[in-house]
This record gives structure tokens, sequence and C-alpha cells, in this order.
């Protein structure tokens, strides 16, 4: 029973003091929103860029040249080995038939040049796909290690170069990416907890009543965190409108190639959830660290 | 209720706030602390409220030591003691009756039992007809009464004011008092820092003299 007075309490307090300092709270909101905001476009702007490279690394390919006197039961069995390994997502058998046919197609007009071959010169082959995780210079080059060690394989094929400068410039994006997202998340609690402070500070007399009158740390604190709760979640209400409005808008204006940049990686519901309950995380903790603050200077 | 024994405070070495001060307050005294302006009457309310530390000696309050108390102590010893501030420090962004029922809230007292014993406090105290004001709205002695409701609604067992009566005229300094001695005959026991000598001399209560930070008689 004293207990749910004592909360009862406490929200009376927390909006009571929101409706006392109205104009800072209205400022902290919009800060966390700014913030909120920036951050998602970022996030958003950063998942989409690394879903694109990963379509660039789905066209990572090892391909193997099988010898030409391997019976069917060995092209199967070399299959299944090559299926075992850890990196390989799928396998593709290309047979001879299928590689000259494709030859063909792909020659189109000039078929007549291979109106003089004999027998098919075009060796079977297996088009190896790699599992994400795989899909750099690391990863296929174990593999190919492996497949070196299988019999009835007559030579390997992968754009060396080609991966290495992807995985490369895959592997600047994620750590750019990451410091400047650190950055950017650090700058956001630290100017969320500074704005935070502005409330308590307007309030600085209060809490020294409050402690006069034997009021506990908790029963002082309490009340903060609530606001900073509140805060929290309506900046990030507003940073969701800003976001979709924005998103509407920028969707109008810019070429379709630019879209699925701008489209938000996530279901509606788990970007408002994530968002909601960041917002709700960052006023929580901004009140925590501003308070913890002032408290021990006192 | 109260011992002291041999306190000092410093808070620069060379000119030390109060030194070797030893001194018992019974239960249900009541008593002046009074000395001219700066002989360290406000510093030692302050050890008494626990907002100072001695820098040396023993305080017990209520069979407690309170040198060595924690923050969560302090608070719970503050929910004993009434303080009335000479700055009255009423929060001015609530009304009569939030800063009076303030002490109550905060130990979880039932709601009606709070408006209950707050407008019965200020009924005593005359101000019943301000419970929706808001401090600043209010006269300097209204301030003062609620400053005394605040610190007698829960009924402390210790009350210690600091010059309550310093900018009053003498017809509310004779009801101010009055108060006092009321809660006084209740079984509270009652502090009182002043330094106005005609107060002490027409109520004759024992009191602590105190001149440059020593006990004087």
């Amino acid at each position: 029973m004293i207990i749910l007075r004592r909360i009862l309490y406490f929200i009376r307090e927390a909006g009571q003091n929101i409706k006392s300092s109205l104009l800072t709270n209205l400022v902290a909101v919009f800060t966390i929103s700014l913030a909120l905001t920036i951050f998602s476009f970022f996030v958003i702007f950063f998942v989409n860029m690394g879903n694109v490279l990963d379509t660039f690394g789905a066209q990572v390919q090892v391909i193997t040249y099988l010898k030409d006197d391997l019976m069917p039961e060995g092209i199967s069995s070399v299959k299944e080995k090559i299926v075992g390994f850890k990196e390989v997502e799928s396998v593709n058998h290309v047979s001879k038939e299928r590689a000259i046919q494709t030859f063909r197609y792909e020659l189109k007009g000039q078929k007549g040049i291979l109106d003089g071959l004999g027998a098919n010169p075009l060796p079977a082959s297996f088009e190896i796909n790699l599992k994400k995780p795989f899909r750099n210079s690391s990863g296929v080059n174990a593999l190919v290690a492996r497949l070196k060690g299988l019999d009835g394989i007559d030579d390997i094929q992968y754009g060396q170069e080609w991966v290495d400068r992807f995985s490369a410039f895959l592997n600047f994006f994620k750590a750019s990416g990451f410091i400047v997202g650190l950055f950017l998340f650090i700058a956001t609690i630290f100017i969320i907890s500074n704005t935070i402070r502005l409330t308590v500070y307007a309030r600085k007399d209060e809490i020294e009543i409050m402690r006069l009158v034997g009021a506990t740390e908790t029963f002082i604190r309490v009340p903060f965190f609530i606001e900073g709760l509140l805060e929290g979640l309506s900046g990030a209400v507003l940073a969701l409108g800003i976001i979709y409005a924005g998103k509407y808008i920028l969707l109008n204006n810019v070429p379709a190639s630019f879209a699925s940049l701008i489209n938000i990686p996530f279901s509606a519901s788990d970007f408002m959830l994530i968002l909601l309950s960041s917002g709700a995380v960052i006023g929580l903790f901004g009140s925590f660290v501003s308070l913890g603050r002032f408290l021990r200077q006192e | 209720m109260i011992q002291l024994y041999h306190v000092y405070k410093n808070y620069d070495a060379s000119n030390p706030a109060l030194t070797d001060i030893s001194f018992n307050v019974e239960k249900g005294e009541f008593v002046f602390l009074t000395g001219p302006s700066g002989a360290g009457k406000s510093t030692l309310l302050k050890l008494l409220f626990c907002s100072e530390k001695p820098t040396d000696g023993q305080i017990i309050i209520d069979s407690k030591n309170t040198a060595r108390f924690a923050a969560r102590e302090i608070a719970f010893l503050r929910r004993k003691i009434g303080f009335i501030f000479q700055d009255f420090k009423l929060l001015n962004n609530k009304t009569v009756f939030e800063n009076v029922a303030l002490p109550l809230n905060i130990i979880g007292n039932p709601y009606n039992d709070t408006k209950k014993k707050v407008e019965a406090v200020l009924s005593y105290l005359g101000i019943k007809h301000r419970a929706n004001y808001k401090p600043i709205a209010i006269s300097g002695g209204e301030q003062q009464r609620v400053a005394i409701a605040r610190a007698i609604v829960k009924e402390p067992a210790i009350l210690l004011a600091d010059e309550p009566t310093g900018n009053l005229d003498p017809a509310l300094t004779k009801d101010i008092m009055q108060f006092f001695l009321d809660i006084n005959a209740k079984g509270t026991t009652v502090v009182i820092a002043t330094h106005d000598k005609n107060l002490i001399d027409r109520l004759n209560k024992r009191f602590v003299k105190l001149e440059n930070g020593k006990i004087a008689e």
C-alpha cells in the first residue's frame, strides 16, 4: 500500500515538475528528438549501404574446374565434400554440356566459331557461393586451400584482386561507420544529459529543501527519473514523426536509385520499438548521469 | 536527548568556528542558544541537524552517534527533527499546503491523514486561509508560520529553530514563542538559537551562551 502511494506520489510530482518548468522540459524533448533523428538517419543510411555492399559480396564466387576423366560418382563425391566445407553456402554443378551451351548462347551471332570443334573442350565445373561471413579474402583463401586438397580438381578460379579490394573496402566501411556511430552516440548522450542537467539545476533549491526535511536520495531521484523517461519517450515520438516525414519528402524528391538508401531497413514496429526504447533509455540514463553528477557536487 | 562531547568545528585552521563544546539537553527540555552574531550558534545548529560534520568530538542525538552517519541515516534522523530555518526554505513552486505536507509525503503518510494533519496545523497557526497560496504571495510573518507548520506537522521529537523571531515585530514574536512553548508542553525538545536577550529574559528558560565559538557560561 505504501509502495503504491509512493508511486502515485512520484508520478504526480514528476507531472507537476514538468508543468512548472515546461520550457526547459520542451528544450530537453527537442534536443532528444533531434539527437535521435540524426542518429537514426545515420543508422538507416549505414545499414542500407551495408545491404548494398552485401549484394556485391554475394557475387564473390569460387569456380573449380573438374578434371575431364572424373566419373559421375567422382563428381558427386567431390560435390559432397565441398558442400561439407564450413565456408560454403551453395554449390552449383555446371556440366560440360551446360558449359558449352552457355558459351554458345553468349557468343550469339558468332556461333560459327565453335563449328569446327570436335569434342567439347570446356571442362565441367562447380560454382561455389560462400556464406556471408566468409565473403572476404581470408574466407576465400581458406576455401581455396581446402579445394586444392581435393582429388579430381583441375583448376580453381576466383577474382583474387577483386575480392581483396572488396573486403578491404568493406572493413574500412564497417570500421569508419562504427567509429562515426560511436561518436554520434556519445555526443547524443552528452548533449541529452547536459540538457536534462538544466532541468535539474533549475530545481537546485528544491533538492536541497527536500533533503533538509528528511527525503532520502532515492525519494529525491525517482521523480527526476520519471521526468527523464517521459522526456526521452516524447523525444522519441517526435523523432519518429520527423523521420517518417523526412523519408516521405525525400522519397518523392530523389532518383529511384537513391531511394533504397532512404528506406527504413527494419519493420515499422521494430523501428518504433527500437526508437522508443532508445528514447526511454537515453532519458533515464541522461537523468541518472546528470543527477549523479549534481548530487555529488553537493 | 542531545549530548555534545568536546565538539570542535574548523572551517579553516586559523579561525575555529566552535571550540570544545560540551553540553546536554534533556528530553522535553526548552533551551536557548544565545550569543552575539558570529558566535557559532548557526554552526552548532547545523551540526545538530547533520548539515555539517564536526571536525572533532561526538554528537549523540536520541542515543545515536551522528558523527559517522551515512546519507540515508541523516535523512532518517531529520524525520525526527523539525528545523525552522532563518530564511524559511520554502518551495516557491508549491502551495502552502504542499510545503507543509512535504515531510509527511516523504514518510509515505496516507493522503487523508496528511490532509487532516496539515489542515489542523495550519488552523492552529492561523494560516489555513492561505493553504492554496504560493509562499511568494503571502507576507513574511505568514511564511514564518508556514516554516513552523512544516517543522511541527510530523510531531518531531526535537525542534530546532535558527533566529525564528529575527525579523518579526514584538506582537508576532510573542505569538510565535507561544507556539514553541505549546509544542514543548506536548513533549518536544526545543532548541532555539537567538541573539534576542529580551526574549530569553522574558521566558526564563535555560540558555547556553556562546562567545567566539566557546561556551561562555
